[in-house]
């Protein structure tokens, strides 16, 4: 059995390396994504707040996979019409980056629940000690809030992170050759589907043991420096 | 390319009312056996010895760590490889049709979740009560089924709220496997008329709807069971 799948060891390293790579490029932005709608839900604006609000119950209720195929067919209507009027020729979006779109945006929005419900429990002394020192509301929000949300917040991340990991197997269904996509390869070229899920399913929970083994280092670096 | 013109077919609509029955059957059925096996890996997890706990807590690892989109293609295209399997009771209930394939798994990843959760609605009950329980003379099993785990449960509800509408959203995987729910009858469809996004805006205004409703009748079961001056957990 093990002979019949080794020679595509290599190609199974790189679809692993890319959902790794898929969900840690898509992290950040959806974090940042989340912390400026955060921000726009708990403004005192009205329309700015009911953006927010809106943004967090429609992808709060959107399965991943729609928000993905949306993303994807959406993005190449609209790229073939820009195309079309302003005379260019489009070779269609790639796939890869149409993941990286959805997932940000759409894990955005529990980011975006996360900090929210931080932001609820947030000392207002803390803002207020900045206000009395001269600081800006923009400085701090940047020099106060955000660190302090970011460091309550990272538990919660990172089970959000795990779970991107697990969400980004959709990406296959659109064709970007990672962890799935390969294995479904592997397993046609094969036929050998259960040995070839089943490695994939261990892959799957190596990727996740070790990112939970860093993500437990990083709490307890955080607890210490604190 | 985008015209719409699959809005102005009564079978595209058809598909949408078939497709939301299906969505809805897949998220109860996984939903109530997933909390029955749920209640047990939690219960194992509570008062098991350590080798029960072990098992419970592997269980739950293993499930909560593969993608549902795994786990579904391992079931639909794996397990029917298996030859020895054919003629069992489980290939006859489970694999002889997508949308079993589809409820087996939705119930085996989901109770990995509920599982958890129970677990930690086990452990919010105050000892007191159960010392109590004991102290008139419940048995252990009567303690559990009158005292421990209607408490528990109630103190969750928020959270099976939250896990019903993972759900209803996860079920959407399941067209993967050629399952026609709500987001699979009407994208087949489609593809017929070349015309792959209407039909996901369709659905996703659905599914969103769906979504609001599920938060709403949890509020209201929540407001209706909860007992005052108890503990009600918020997150998942």
């Amino acid at each position: 059995m093990i002979e019949i799948v080794a020679p595509y060891l290599s190609f199974w390293s790189k679809g692993a390396a890319l959902t790794l790579g898929l969900s840690a490029a898509s992290f950040p932005i959806c974090v940042l994504i989340g912390l400026t709608v955060a921000f726009a839900a708990v403004s005192q604006a009205r329309p700015m707040s009911l953006a927010a609000a809106a943004y967090i119950n429609i992808f709060r209720g959107l399965p991943e996979i729609i928000v993905i195929f949306v993303v994807f067919y959406g993005s190449n209507i609209v790229l073939t019409a820009l195309g079309q009027s302003l005379g260019f020729q489009v070779g269609g979006t790639n796939p890869a980056v149409a993941a990286l779109v959805a997932l940000s945006i759409q894990f955005g929005s529990y980011a975006a629940v996360i900090f929210k419900d931080w932001m609820t429990v947030f000392p207002k002394g803390y803002t207020e000690a900045g206000l009395a020192i001269g600081m800006t509301r923009f400085q701090i929000r940047r020099r106060i809030v955000v660190p302090l949300l970011l460091r309550s917040a990272t538990p919660a991340l990172g089970n959000l992170f795990l779970v991107m990991l697990k969400v980004s197997a959709l990406a296959s269904l659109i064709g970007v050759a990672e962890l799935s996509r390969t294995t479904s390869i592997i397993a046609g070229s094969t036929r050998e589907p259960l040995v070839c899920y089943l490695i994939a399913a261990v892959m799957y929970l190596v990727i996740s043991a070790f990112s939970g083994f860093v993500q437990h280092r990083f709490e307890a670096a955080m607890e210490r420096s604190l | 390319m985008l015209n719409f013109a699959i809005l102005e077919t009564s079978a595209f609509w058809w598909a949408v009312l078939d497709g939301l029955g299906v969505t809805l059957a897949l998220t109860a059925l996984s939903m109530i056996l997933g909390f029955l096996l749920g209640g047990v890996l939690a219960s194992m997890n509570v008062y098991g010895r350590p080798g029960i706990r072990f098992t419970a807590k592997a269980y739950i690892f293993v499930f909560r760590g593969v993608p549902l989109l795994i786990l579904l293609f391992l079931f639909y295209y794996g397990l029917p490889r298996v030859t020895w399997l054919r003629g069992s009771l489980f290939w006859d209930l489970v694999l002889t049709s997508p949308f079993r394939t589809a409820v087996f798994v939705l119930t085996i990843n989901n109770a990995a979740y509920l599982g958890e959760m129970i677990r930690g609605g086990l452990r919010m009950v105050p000892a007191g009560l159960l010392e109590a329980a004991a102290a008139v003379g419940m048995t252990k099993t009567r303690a559990f089924f009158r005292v421990h785990a209607p408490l528990a449960v109630r103190s969750i509800l928020g959270n099976l709220g939250s896990e019903t509408i993972a759900v209803v959203k996860a079920s959407a995987i399941t067209s993967a496997i050629t399952v026609r729910d709500l987001m699979g009858g009407p994208t087949v469809l489609g593809k017929v008329y070349l015309d792959p996004l209407t039909p996901l805006l369709v659905v996703g205004v659905i599914y969103i709807v769906l979504v609001q409703l599920i938060d709403v009748g949890t509020k209201l079961v929540r407001s209706q069971l909860a007992l005052p001056g108890t503990a009600q957990s918020h997150h998942v």
